[in-house]
């Protein structure tokens, strides 16, 4: 396995947000500032590593007719993990995505990486796939969190930066559309980024195809 | 032999992440305010949603952060109030049991011939989904001629958590046994018929019509008329006639039920499950009953 080639479909030719449109349901909830989706990426990026590594080593042993039970149980328990430890150390994280941290169980894009590609490969590419695909994620929320945020709150780094962690004012507050930190804002960034992304890979197609002519 | 193997790795990932949970949850475990489940342990679990918050959980939460007033839960009742003021250290003035009263009377008794002799009158026959807020919509106020009375579709049965409110004979009665007094059947009613009482109350005014006297008089045999005669005899001064109804001042109120042996519609009653049990009563929207 390579890994170049797995953090780029990762990052951007399979990007488990822009591309594959998976975990749609945390991606629209909780995008409306830096804070929660850093932290919700980093979750969920820690999660998908830890069960694609023990997925893969588990791999043979798992019967097939019961690899979703297993895969959903193994998912399940570090979920679990994750949300007490949020619980205990980042009380303020684990307040403001709520539900959608034990939501993770249910998140396409875990189960989708145990189920396409953990259950076939190696421990270690497992664990590489686990990390570019969250990569991926993360990167993708970010995207998503900064533009609504921005627009939506007039804000950057909600929870992180600026006076009592509110985040850095750059829009003056009666010009900040709250709709875009609503649902209906959340669907419409969801799909400039989406069209983004797509723009950005037909534009690197283009560029390589260009290269080849020219040799 | 592969369902051996199936319930070994189930069963043993099962075991393996439940030692690991147990061990997480030792490691990253949060202290929590011990007053926070005793609190909840004082409540009744119902999540009835009287107090105004999500469930007994959340108003529990409140009570410790000071933001709700001890007492706010009708169904745990003065027991569960001063229970709750031991733990928090206060002290919680008591608290008396509410039932819930529906302020109508209407309910329909028929002759033999299925004339309508008692209760309010039905103007149409309401067809559509058994619901009071969808029946209150259609056809001017709802299928029955007092828009003030109950549409008896059973909204507030639907809401009551405790089995504690029914339709009899198209009217809504509260069984006051049941009843914990949370409110939320008064929240679903449509025609805001349904308050708080003190249970046992002797005497009390059923009906909540503010129409004028004929009006009223024309929609049901049982309607308040706004006649004063109540207002009249009471020696206390207990009643008052507002907007063509009369309403009970509980607190003046020393149940001596004078004002129910004079009321020309017997609709101030002793209890407001009277009448019931009656076998020419003929429940709604029964398809052998013309109106």
């Amino acid at each position: 396995m390579n890994f170049k080639k797995q953090f780029k479909e990762g990052l951007l030719t399979k990007n488990p947000v822009t591309v594959q449109l998976l975990g749609m349901c945390s991606t629209l909830a909780i995008t409306t500032s830096l804070f929660n989706g850093i932290g919700m990426g980093l979750a969920v990026t820690i999660i998908t590593i830890c069960s694609n590594v023990l997925i893969s080593a588990l791999r043979k042993v798992i019967p097939n007719q019961i690899r979703i039970a297993a895969y959903i149980t193994i998912i399940a328990g570090f979920v679990t993990v994750v949300d007490l430890f949020l619980q205990a150390y980042i009380p303020a994280l684990a307040e403001s995505l709520g539900v959608f941290i034990p939501l993770i169980v249910v998140n396409c894009m875990v189960l989708g990486r145990a189920e396409a590609f953990a259950s076939k490969n190696g421990v270690l590419a497992s664990a590489v796939d686990g990390l570019c695909q969250g990569i991926g994620y993360t990167v993708a929320l970010v995207i998503v969190c900064v533009i609504r945020e921005l627009l939506g709150s007039g804000t950057f780094g909600g929870g992180l930066l600026g006076p009592g962690g509110a985040g850095i004012q750059i829009i003056p507050q009666p010009f900040p559309a709250m709709q875009i930190v609503m649902p209906v804002g959340g669907f419409l960034v969801l799909g400039f980024v989406l069209a983004g992304s797509q723009w950005l890979m037909k534009h690197l197609e283009m560029k390589s195809k260009k290269k080849e002519a020219a040799k | 032999m592969d369902i051996i193997l199936a319930i070994a790795v189930l069963g043993g990932l099962g075991l393996i992440f439940g030692l690991v949970l147990a061990a997480a949850s030792k490691v990253f475990y949060v202290e929590t305010d011990p007053r926070l489940d005793q609190l909840n342990a004082c409540l009744p679990g119902a999540n009835c949603g009287g107090c105004g918050y999500a469930g007994c959980g959340a108003y529990a939460e409140a009570v410790l952060k000071g933001e709700a007033p001890i007492g706010a839960c009708a169904s745990g009742g003065n027991e569960c109030a001063q229970a709750m003021a031991a733990i928090m250290g206060v002290k919680a003035e008591a608290v008396t049991r509410k039932v819930a009263l529906v302020r109508c009377s209407g309910d329909r008794s028929y002759d033999k011939d299925g004339n309508l002799v008692r209760g309010s009158k039905i103007k149409a026959e309401y067809e559509g989904f058994k619901d009071c807020m969808a029946a209150s919509k259609v056809g001017g106020n709802g299928p029955i001629s007092c828009k003030y009375g109950c549409l008896g579709f059973g909204t507030c049965t639907k809401a009551c958590k405790y089995g504690a409110i029914s339709v009899k004979n198209g009217v809504a009665v509260v069984d006051e046994d049941l009843c914990v007094g949370c409110m939320a059947c008064a929240a679903a009613c449509p025609r805001n018929l349904i308050v708080p009482v003190e249970p046992g109350r002797n005497v009390v005014i059923a009906c909540a019509s503010m129409a004028k006297g004929a009006v009223t008089t024309r929609g049901c045999t049982v309607g308040c008329i706004g006649c004063g005669l109540c207002k009249k005899i009471c020696p206390e001064g207990a009643i008052t006639v507002t907007n063509n109804l009369a309403v009970i001042d509980y607190s003046k109120c020393t149940n001596c039920g004078l004002c129910a042996t004079v009321c020309p519609k017997k609709l101030i009653k002793d209890s407001n499950v009277e009448n019931l049990g009656d076998p020419t009563v003929k429940p709604m929207n029964n398809p052998e009953v013309k109106v």
